[in-house]
């Protein structure tokens, strides 16, 4: 574990963990204020009420892809117009590090998703804030296994294509899910579980496929 | 000569245009110059010396013994640095530092720091240090070169390294390559790229020329400068001695061009002077013959 962060900070510095760190704080500190707001007389306001547990879930889903956004930037060192690019294939055992930096990337990444979810859920329960943990590990871990099985691609739009419909799917997704309420109706439990548990599939073939290749992956060309 | 690396039958591949095959020998203790014009190759050279992209054929042997630069103790040996944009872009002084320090044995941070105050670049004690993306090409390129130098390395390859710096700059730079030679006591190297000698010419020791691809020729510097000689005259005396020459440039009233030193005496009874070139004149002529016999 100590020799993954080792490379992760080699691949890194402080910048992307300062960042990432950051950018971590800022989300939390909006999680908190909402909680907060929500408990004062505002809750009474159906248009404030309404507001939070809208706008919580959809936020809540793009927090946890910043580790899929941080992994994504990993994977780009690997492309030969990247600055650092040579830095870092220069540097001892940079194919051993790399794997390691990119383990260790996964991990915080679901670390970030764990989090989330426990926040999400403690600040806001009781509120209506539906099935979006759920739609929050669906969307997380498919960017993540996506981000996995396409990182050392030499094709970037195929990466970002790949990510498109996830960004955009998540607020479809949601967005779907809270126009069938309006109307009484809702999308039977089963369906998002199993969303999950092809999100969970993609997340370990990814895992395992880039635990495996990515050794040879970075010393190419 | 004792070699600091050989490199036998080495050739890269691309698309349009291909390496090689290459055979040289780079000489332990000396500078070697990289010289040639933007597209000859040197630094898919240089890359493929270190280890940046994968040679596809040859073979190259580091310090006489060693014949696979992926080995980590062959990388801790060899001090690395490429363009001004060698490091992530988003990267401060402070990141480089804790990226090199993880990644490198013998990086020191205090010989960072002073290098960093010496080339008077943002170190990582900087209140508030710029991303490289913020500085200018001459700033990072220092800040590089100040990452390269503050590690114990027992040969430095260095990509162009006095094109981002002024000529105060490029002096101080020859310097400490200098220093660096000096230090090592006839055990330490440099390589570096250059397409332009003028302002690097008094580092280097050894010289090796490329043209698409090719080493068209290699040699000591001083040998150099006996083996060919700059011949200068009257452009109406051009017509007389242009089979002698290997490449020349000419206007209304004089006309000088590169020659092998052999043909001096027969210049001289042509009243044509001759004179032993600088390495600029020899890159410039031996360049020019290299295109005009493609």
């Amino acid at each position: 574990m100590k020799e993954m962060f080792r490379s992760f900070r080699i691949f890194t510095g402080a910048y992307t963990l300062k960042n990432t760190a950051q950018l971590l704080l800022t989300f939390f500190a909006i999680f908190a204020a909402m909680s907060l707001l929500s408990a004062v007389p505002v809750k009474e306001d159906s248009f404030a009420a309404g507001f939070f547990t809208s706008f919580i879930p959809g936020f809540s889903m793009f927090v946890p892809m910043c580790g899929a956004f941080l992994l994504n930037a990993l994977y780009s060192y690997n492309l030969p117009q990247m600055q650092g690019f040579k830095y870092l294939h220069s540097i001892p055992d940079d194919n051993k590090a790399f794997r390691q930096a990119i383990a260790a990337a996964n991990i915080v990444a679901l670390g970030i998703l764990l989090i989330t979810i426990v926040i999400n859920t403690l600040l806001f329960y009781g509120f209506e804030i539906g099935t979006s943990p759920l739609f929050a590990v669906f969307i997380s871990l498919l960017a993540i296994g996506v981000t996995n099985l396409l990182g050392c691609t030499k094709k970037q739009w195929l990466r970002f294509v790949a990510m498109m419909p996830l960004l955009v799917g998540a607020g479809f997704a949601f967005g779907f899910s809270a126009a069938l309420q309006e109307n009484g109706k809702s999308l039977p439990d089963y369906v998002l579980w199993i969303a999950c548990g092809i999100s969970i599939v993609v997340y370990f073939a990814g895992l395992i496929y880039t635990l495996n290749k990515t050794e040879k992956k970075w010393r190419r060309e | 000569m004792d070699s600091i690396l050989t490199a036998k039958g080495l050739t890269k591949k691309y698309n349009k245009f291909t390496l090689g095959e290459l055979d040289f020998e780079i000489p332990k203790g000396f500078a070697t110059a990289l010289i040639g014009a933007n597209g000859a190759g040197k630094t898919t050279l240089i890359d493929a010396l270190c280890g940046v992209i994968r040679k596809n054929d040859g073979e190259v042997t580091y310090f006489g013994q060693y014949k696979d630069i992926d080995l980590p103790e062959v990388r801790e040996k060899i001090g690395y640095c490429a363009s001004s944009a060698f490091f992530p872009q988003g990267w401060t002084a402070k990141d480089i530092a804790m990226s090199m320090e993880l990644a490198f044995k013998s990086f020191s941070r205090e010989k960072f720091r002073s290098l960093c105050e010496q080339l008077d670049v943002d170190s990582d004690i900087t209140k508030k240090p710029k991303q490289m993306y913020k500085q200018s090409d001459g700033n990072r390129m220092r800040t590089s070169l100040a990452a390269v130098f503050a590690r114990e390395t027992d040969l430095l390859i260095l990509d162009e390294p006095g094109s981002s710096l002024d000529p105060l700059m490029r002096d101080r730079l020859c310097d400490r390559l200098r220093e660096y030679l000096d230090d090592g006591n006839g055990e330490k190297s440099i390589i570096f790229s250059t397409h332009n000698i003028a302002d690097m010419e008094n580092a280097a020791d050894y010289a090796i020329f490329m043209d698409k691809g090719k080493i068209i020729e290699q040699g000591f510097v001083e040998d150099l400068k006996e083996k060919y000689i700059i011949a200068r005259g009257a452009a109406e005396d051009y017509n007389k001695v242009k089979d002698m020459l290997m490449s020349h440039s000419k206007n209304r009233t004089v006309f000088d061009g590169l020659a092998l030193a052999e043909k001096a005496e027969e210049l001289a009874k042509l009243g044509v002077d001759s004179e032993a070139p600088t390495l600029q004149q020899l890159s410039i002529g031996l360049l020019k013959y290299a295109e005009e016999t493609r």
